[in-house]
């Protein structure tokens, strides 16, 4: 798929962000699809994913808005990686976090992968024992 | 170079951390490359990322192995993304990390290196809103 319509289609998908609208922006899910948050969690389905995402487009976390920096598409495999700072402003301050998404297209043009992952001082970490 | 040869580098690079050839690898990088780590860290030159990542050559954080997961390459702009899980062993624990690599090469080099992780903690600035 040419880089011009994933491109395209990720940035309908961030304004979606920007105007609170989120019936559209899980409309370019597909049924099926499945997203990994950066936090680790999983949610596979529309249904699944709206229900995670709600708390964005209700403002629970301050006003959203993604600076999106550089984009690279895979044409071959329909994917692509857009790199941004996230700023959420609420009660007169702004947090920016850094971060990047990696979206899958199906040939229908709907997401059915999305993975998000975060620059941080404490990564995710799962420690097991070697001792028996 | 193709997606095949960018793949191929990638392989090579994670070959250098699995044998602890420092060395080797920081032959891959181009004389002026710059490398941000998943804490943001900008390190640029040759000798900036041998000292960054001296401590993970020098075992100091325990036996280190990548395995690789998805690889996408955007051949125009040269640039790859490889997801991998970093697993650290130590004398009695093992500890893993989920994260994505993209290198940006140009005549054969790194010359840009950027790294990510999930976290629930994500690097997070914070500033007041600019009153106009």
């Amino acid at each position: 798929m040419k880089r011009e319509i994933l491109e395209t289609k990720m940035h309908e998908f961030v304004e979606y962000f920007h105007v609170y609208d989120h019936a559209k922006a899980m409309d370019m899910f597909a049924e099926d699809a499945v997203a990994h948050h950066f936090t680790g969690e999983k949610w596979v389905g529309r249904e699944a994913i709206r229900e995670a995402t709600r708390g964005y487009f209700a403002k629970e976390f301050g006003e959203v808005f993604f600076d999106v920096g550089r984009v690279d598409v895979d044409e071959g495999r329909n994917i692509l990686w857009s790199q941004w700072v996230m700023k959420l402003t609420k009660d007169g301050f702004t947090a920016s976090i850094p971060g990047v998404d990696t979206f899958e297209f199906g040939e229908d043009l709907l997401i059915i992968r999305n993975s998000v992952f975060v620059k941080s001082t404490k990564p995710l970490t799962v420690t097991t024992s070697l001792v028996q | 170079m193709n997606s095949k040869q960018l793949e191929a580098k990638i392989h090579e690079m994670v070959e250098y951390f699995h044998t602890y050839d420092l060395d080797g690898l920081i032959g891959m990088f181009a004389d002026n490359a710059v490398v941000l780590n998943f804490t943001n860290e900008e390190r640029i030159g040759h000798q900036a990322i041998r000292d960054l990542l001296t401590p993970y050559f020098n075992k100091e954080f325990g036996e280190m192995h990548f395995d690789l997961g998805r690889f996408d390459a955007d051949e125009s702009t040269q640039t790859v993304w490889q997801q991998w899980t970093m697993s650290l062993t130590g004398p009695d624990t093992v500890s893993t990390f989920q994260g994505v690599d993209t290198f940006e090469f140009k005549d054969g080099l790194v010359v840009r290196n950027s790294v990510f992780v999930k976290s629930v903690e994500p690097l997070t600035s914070v500033a007041p809103i600019e009153v106009r």
